[in-house]
């Protein structure tokens, strides 16, 4: 029997750069648009061809004004023209879920108060570069270096960009390196090697975002090496981006 | 975490208190996207335009002296505005408090009657300074 994997709202999880939203939004969309070109002819008057696609994204929930949670947070964005990263989880974070990252630009900040009602927030955002449908693929606590489990991305080919967010969303440490490596295999016959152009060293709680366009295998993960600290929350997350 | 309930919000024009004549705002920051994807891009490439700020606020109309529609009325015709503060949590500018300051311009306001309720009133303004989110 096939199980249909419905998913409910709840899941989700959203994150602004490294920063988790989740616990002050109740509602996401990403909205993905394709334009249509029409080229009808005498025989084939449905024909059309599609432009580059774009997308939008919005975010609502609660207005929380303490320092450092939402407000904060988006507000940041307001006259900032550099990219800032959002994940849209639509299943969670656990390691091989499904999720959707691209960069983006703040275009809306609503704060709204209304008689008998709590603060509400809400924000929209345009894609600024490559969307991609990828997964998690590593989350959690790390506490030195080694392994994360791989995970079949599927390969890609020359020309085509395959892009990775890193997030250090907590810790106390001084510094670690986290690197991508691939395999055609899993490891069983082909050893898993570096990636070149994917790797990032941290040494604060940050983001940071690498794309390549060069042939990957299918099978990635994420290794952990130089580790100086004592923990790290991080959170990977890694995909073709659409073209 | 801290959720706010919206009675806490203080909002006021010119240096007048209008929260006690407000049932519902908005404080609305806009930012125009300008498309630059060319050709060779994989995937959308936009930049952000200046943004644009400004509150939508509507309630009971108040006829009083120094009330809503004489604050809200002397903007009429005024093309310098007038300051506004929106303090979300009803606090002075601290950490967990942020105040929004800035200077508006009436852009709408609209009075409005019918048998059986209030009268009521719906104004528009339209940031004219830059909006600062000011945290001490």
């Amino acid at each position: 029997m096939v199980r249909l994997a419905k998913v409910r709202a709840s899941a989700t999880r959203i994150y602004l750069d490294a920063f988790d939203l989740s616990g002050s939004l109740n509602t996401t969309a990403l909205n993905i648009d394709q334009p249509e070109i029409p080229i009808p002819t005498f025989t084939d008057g449905q024909a059309a061809l599609i432009d580059n696609y774009r997308t939008a994204s919005e975010v609502a929930g609660f207005g929380e004004f303490a320092d450092n949670l939402i407000d904060e947070r988006i507000h940041a964005l307001v006259g900032d023209d550099t990219d800032h990263y959002l994940l849209q989880a639509f299943s969670g974070i656990a390691e091989n879920a499904v999720i959707y990252e691209q960069a983006v630009r703040l275009t809306r900040k609503i704060n709204s108060a209304a008689v008998g009602a709590v603060q509400l927030l809400s924000a929209g955002f345009v894609g600024a570069s490559g969307l991609y449908r990828g997964l998690s693929l590593r989350q959690g606590t790390i506490t030195g270096n080694g392994n994360g489990t791989g995970r079949n991305l599927g390969a890609t080919v020359a020309g085509q960009v395959f892009a990775v967010t890193y997030r250090v969303i907590s810790g106390t440490f001084v510094s670690f390196d986290l690197k991508i490596q691939e395999s055609s295999d899993d490891g069983a016959g082909d050893a898993y090697a570096d990636v070149a152009g994917l790797a990032q060293t941290f040494n604060a709680v940050g983001v940071a975002r690498d794309e390549v366009v060069i042939a990957t295998e299918a099978w990635k993960r994420v290794v952990v090496a130089n580790w100086n600290g004592t923990s790290a929350v991080i959170l990977v997350t890694a995909g073709a981006v659409a073209a | 975490m801290a959720k706010e309930r919206s009675s806490n919000v203080n909002f006021s024009i010119g240096g007048t208190a209008m929260e006690c004549y407000i049932r519902n705002i908005n404080q609305n920051i806009d930012q125009p996207e300008i498309d630059v994807t060319t050709l060779c891009d994989a995937g959308p490439r936009s930049i952000i335009d200046n943004y644009r700020h400004g509150y939508d606020l509507d309630g009971f109309a108040d006829f009083a002296g120094g009330a809503s529609d004489a604050t809200l009325f002397a903007l009429v015709g005024d093309e310098d505005g007038a300051a506004t503060v929106f303090q979300p949590t009803g606090a002075a500018a601290g950490a967990d408090d942020p105040n929004y300051t800035s200077t508006a311009i009436l852009s709408s306001y609209n009075i409005s009657a019918s048998v059986g309720s209030m009268v009521s009133y719906r104004a528009t303004l339209r940031g004219s300074a830059a909006l600062v989110r000011a945290v001490a």
